[in-house]
């Protein structure tokens, strides 16, 4: 892959923090990033950031809610076809 | 991750059990909801970032899933569909009702020291414990700045990590749209955050 120009490097940031850019777009990046400070900057809004988010929003669904639901859907009948 | 659920080579997939369950099959519902419930949860959390509603939307996307399941046709996969039905819940709530303040970060806590900045060390001192929940509370405050389409579009597409196109599928956008405004939302977040993201750099 040839060497990415800065406006490439929101869409495969975008891609990344997704999980969903190849691993050579990936080193791409990676390389890219290391020599430009403009988008390591862009690196926190697409990476950083959102894992912070998504540690800090991770629960659960609690037990006690899943037994309600269970016994919810038990005294659920469907209509048969 | 993928909406596909986690499978093995042997375990039944989501659509073969949402067809078992759309014959009255009852236990494949069952498996269904196990296999969802902490998906469901935790996005019905994210996109109401409370835990009251976020218990009321889980609950009622399972109850609506489960009475609309004679509708699902595998025209799209049954994480979708039933992402769907969870974002729309939501949608709805935020639309029509009060809004709850914003509660008690507790419940939130272990899971949050557990993979804290210490990676899993056991011996979380104080200091350490106070600066997670103020982070905890800051992002909490922050989510609930945005208004409720462009945080859609971030918690599905950034904390959920579904693609772009799954996430436009779901909230009925363009693609493009979708990454408009997951964007925005991003550059919201970041100046909201920028003193925890420079703690950080
Ligand atoms: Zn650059």
């Amino acid at each position: 892959m040839s060497e990415l120009r800065c406006d490439e490097c929101p869409a495969l940031l975008d891609d990344c923090a997704a999980g969903t850019l190849p691993d050579d777009a990936r080193r791409a990046l990676e390389a890219h990033v290391a020599s430009c400070e403009r988008c390591a900057r862009l690196v926190h809004d697409y990476l950083v950031l959102p894992a912070l988010v998504r540690r800090a929003t991770d629960v659960q669904m609690p037990y006690e809610i899943e037994l309600r639901l269970r016994r919810l859907l038990a005294g659920t009948r469907r209509r048969e076809p | 991750m993928t909406l596909a659920g986690p499978t093995t080579e042997s375990a039944t997939s989501d659509e073969a059990l949402a067809d078992d369950a759309r014959r009255g099959a009852r236990n494949a519902f069952v498996v269904l909801v196990a296999r969802y419930r902490d998906r469901i949860y935790r996005l019905a959390f994210r996109m109401s970032r409370n835990a009251s509603d976020a218990e009321e939307i889980a609950q009622d996307t399972f109850l609506h899933a489960h009475r609309a399941i004679g509708s699902f046709h595998g025209e799209s996969r049954f994480g979708t569909w039933l992402y769907r039905i969870a974002v729309n819940e939501a949608l709805m709530r935020q639309r029509s009702a009060r809004r709850r303040p914003l509660e008690s970060i507790d419940v939130l806590m272990p899971r949050f020291a557990d993979v804290g900045a210490t990676g899993g060390d056991q011996a979380e001192s104080a200091d350490e414990l106070v600066d997670a929940k103020r982070v905890i509370r800051r992002v909490r405050e922050a989510l609930d700045e945005l208004d409720a389409d462009h945080r859609a579009a971030l918690v599905l597409r950034d904390l959920e990590e579904l693609s772009a196109e799954d996430a436009a599928d779901i909230l009925g956008i363009s693609a493009e749209a979708l990454r408009q405004r997951a964007h925005r939302a991003r550059m919201k977040m970041r100046v909201m955050l920028a003193d925890i993201l420079a703690d950080r750099a």
